[in-house]
């Protein structure tokens, strides 16, 4: 069901409530959606990252039949952590709880799990100089009635020169895009449902944790490793998925949470074909290349957060908000920065080309003090192939017709369909995991 | 002819007690339709919250009113009333309180005929409705981004209320009374925000609200 119909039968059940408020004096209107109406169906979730992960969460809590397959070796998809290459376990994907107001902020809330509130002060690499404020705020995204072109030509409209290129640059990475494919007016579209907060918090432990521990362990006996979906046909009443190895599974409802790369490029084939308009919606969203580099020092010479890099537009101190002696910088990078490092084809070359960077910003410091890297390339990742979805020039209601359900038995959820302000985010994730199970209920309950 | 003295004797009539001082508290149960639907979907994203939260359905109202004089059977007058619901869920560490206030300003136009109906009395209320809803968690303003949570909304209200006048003396009467109105509270854009930290996904910007009440007011001529 797409969000309009649910808004509609929602608002129907509203209007006749006020006409007929049959609940009105009894003392106990249900305060759950579906209470004692477990499904008797068997649902498949494709993906077990953080939407999967709570689709499956969800289902298990309401008592219904469900298996999440997962093609990878492991689950948490863009989340991920890794021990040992630092005195505290490095957060590989996701790190930052974007606002607290959020359905994670709540869970986060309830069992006090310990973040830090990420205060690091910005600065800038520019004209050749380390800055603290620039002569003009770059900051020109937000807002109401930007124009349907790239952030990089809305920069150039505003009379921002070369000088600023990457700081733009730096700007649309944190949205996992080139600045040169990012609409300014979609993205800020999409910024306008933002409800989350401004905040970022930074965990003690990792966010992966955070998930392992709260959503990922309670349904991982539920999920199928190595069983990458090749089609789904959705002909019958019964759905058919057969993975890569031919084996046969079937369902009654599915949710597919695959990354929108993924969709895009039709890697899961679908019979009957997808909807024509479904489709070009997929093929509307960018997804650009992204990576995380950790950069291990003897020392910190570094500034917490420093923009415009021309190899790397983000540079993280990333130990902010951990209890370490270690001195780890991360290179946060994202678009087309992301797929000139992918193209240098080895993590040694990635590391070379951030350490010489770093050493023309900090005047040799960074060689001097270098003691390993950690290279994590999402493009790199089969089953992920980017960061993360965003808004191109020309995206129209791309994001909510690909979010649509198909004939009452596909539900797409993941974090580009989350139509809501959250999505390239964790909670946005979450969120589309459990509109889907909501839709999946409301489509047998119809 | 048969209606003419009818209509005559409901209208014409002298008004029994006119002008008068008011002041009311009642029982109000709240039907919110976007609000319940918001609720349950909090309820149903968060299995972790084993104590669901309950519709935001209980409150009570406090009012002042001042009737005009006259002579009428009709007479009119100005009215202000504010209504306060709660609703609380206590979660191993986390509870979390809903709670709406609103403030209506609004016109009465009342009637009373003492030789059709002795102490009986109707009222038509037709107020503007300003309202804020809020969030509490473990019993402290819930903040984010160093800001209170709260969700404003505006609208209109529409009422129809039935009384009973006990005399208590020549200048004080008591009067119990059920009143039935309808709130659409035509903009609330962050009440989706306030109760399921989404926008757009589950609710539209405006709710219904159904209202009954029940209470007792005392009224001075
Ligand atoms: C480098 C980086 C940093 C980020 N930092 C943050 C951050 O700090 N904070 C934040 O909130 N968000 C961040 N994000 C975004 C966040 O990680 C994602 O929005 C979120 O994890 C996406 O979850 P998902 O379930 O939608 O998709 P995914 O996590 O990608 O899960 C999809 C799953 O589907 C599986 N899959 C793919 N194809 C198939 C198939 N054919 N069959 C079966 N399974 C399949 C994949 O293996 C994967 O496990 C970051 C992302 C990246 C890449």
């Amino acid at each position: 069901m797409n969000r309009r119909l649910f808004l509609k039968q929602a608002s129907l059940v509203s209007v006749g409530g006020l006409l007929f408020p049959s609940g009105m004096f009894s003392a106990c209107r249900k305060d759950d959606l579906f209470k004692g109406s477990a499904y008797q169906g068997k649902v498949i979730v494709v993906g077990a990252g953080a939407a999967g992960l709570y689709a499956g969460y969800l289902l298990k809590s309401k008592g219904i039949d469900f298996t999440i397959l997962e093609a990878a070796a492991y689950h948490g998809g863009r989340m991920g952590k890794k021990s040992g290459f630092a005195d505290y376990d490095i957060d590989t994907g996701a790190q930052w709880l974007h606002g607290r107001n959020s359905i994670l902020g709540d869970l986060v809330a309830k069992n006090k799990v310990a973040t830090t509130l990420d205060t690091s002060e910005l600065s800038y690499w520019f004209n050749k100089q380390i800055v603290d404020t620039l002569p003009k705020d770059p900051f020109i995204f937000e807002g109401k009635n930007l124009p349907d072109v790239s952030f990089k030509d809305y920069a150039v409209q505003l009379g921002f020169g070369d000088e600023y290129n990457y700081i733009i640059e730096a700007i649309a990475a944190d949205q996992g895009a080139a600045a040169s494919q990012i609409s300014a007016y979609w993205n800020s579209k999409d910024e306008e449902n933002w409800v989350a907060g401004t905040e970022d918090f930074k965990f003690s432990k990792t966010y992966f944790d955070f998930i392992e521990e709260y959503i990922a362990n309670p349904v991982q006996s539920n999920i199928v490793y190595n069983t990458p979906v090749k089609a789904i046909d959705y002909t019958n009443e019964s759905i058919q998925l057969t993975d890569a190895g031919n084996k046969v599974w079937t369902a009654d409802k599915v949710i597919v949470t695959v990354p929108v790369s993924i969709l895009k490029n039709n890697e899961i084939t679908f019979s009957p074909l997808l909807p024509a308009t479904k489709t070009e919606a997929f093929s509307k969203f960018g997804m650009g290349a992204g990576m995380k580099v950790f950069l291990k020092f003897s020392r910190k010479f570094y500034k917490p957060v420093l923009y415009g890099g021309q190899v790397c537009a983000a540079y993280v101190d990333d130990s902010v908000g951990k209890t370490t002696n270690d001195h780890v910088l991360l290179a946060f990078v994202m678009g087309t920065q992301a797929a000139n490092l992918h193209s240098l084809g080895s993590d040694n070359a990635i590391t070379d080309a951030l350490i010489k960077e770093l050493d023309s910003i900090y005047s040799g410091q960074a060689s001097a003090a270098f003691m390993a890297s950690s290279v994590h390339d999402y493009t790199n990742k089969p089953f992920i192939k980017g960061a993360y979805g965003y808004s191109t020039v020309g995206m129209g209601n791309a994001r909510e017709v690909a979010a649509q359900s198909v004939n009452d038995k596909l539900f797409f959820a993941g974090e580009a369909m989350n139509v809501s302000g959250h999505h390239q985010t964790v909670h946005g994730a979450v969120e589309s995991g459990y509109k889907a199970v909501l839709d999946v209920l409301s489509s047998v309950k119809k | 002819m048969k209606y003419r003295l009818l209509f005559f004797n409901l209208f014409a009539g002298i008004c029994a007690f006119a002008q008068s001082f008011e002041t009311g508290l009642s029982y109000n149960y709240l039907y919110a339709g976007q609000w319940d639907n918001l609720i349950q979907t909090y309820n149903f994203a968060r299995p972790f919250l084993v104590e669901k939260q309950p519709l935001l359905k209980h409150g009570a109202q406090v009012y002042l009113a001042y009737r005009f004089k006259s002579e009428k059977r009709i007479s009119h007058g100005i009215q202000l009333s504010y209504s306060y619901f709660r609703s609380s869920a206590e979660n191993a560490g986390f509870t979390n309180t809903l709670g709406f206030s609103a403030l209506n300003v609004g016109y009465i136009l009342h009637y009373e005929n003492e030789t059709l109906l002795k102490r009986v009395y109707a009222e038509l209320i037709v107020a503007a409705t300003g309202g804020r809803m809020q969030r509490r968690i473990n019993n402290a303003p819930f903040e984010y981004d160093q800001k209170r949570a709260k969700a404003l909304g505006i609208g209109g209200n529409v009422g129809t209320k039935l009384g009973y006048h006990l005399k208590i003396n020549e200048a004080v009467r008591l009067s119990p009374f059920v009143l039935l109105s309808y709130t659409p509270y035509f903009y609330a854009p962050d009440a989706e925000v306030l109760i399921n930290q989404t926008r757009g996904l589950v609710a539209e910007d405006w709710t219904g609200m159904l209202n009954a009440q029940f209470g007792l007011a005392l009224k001075w001529k």
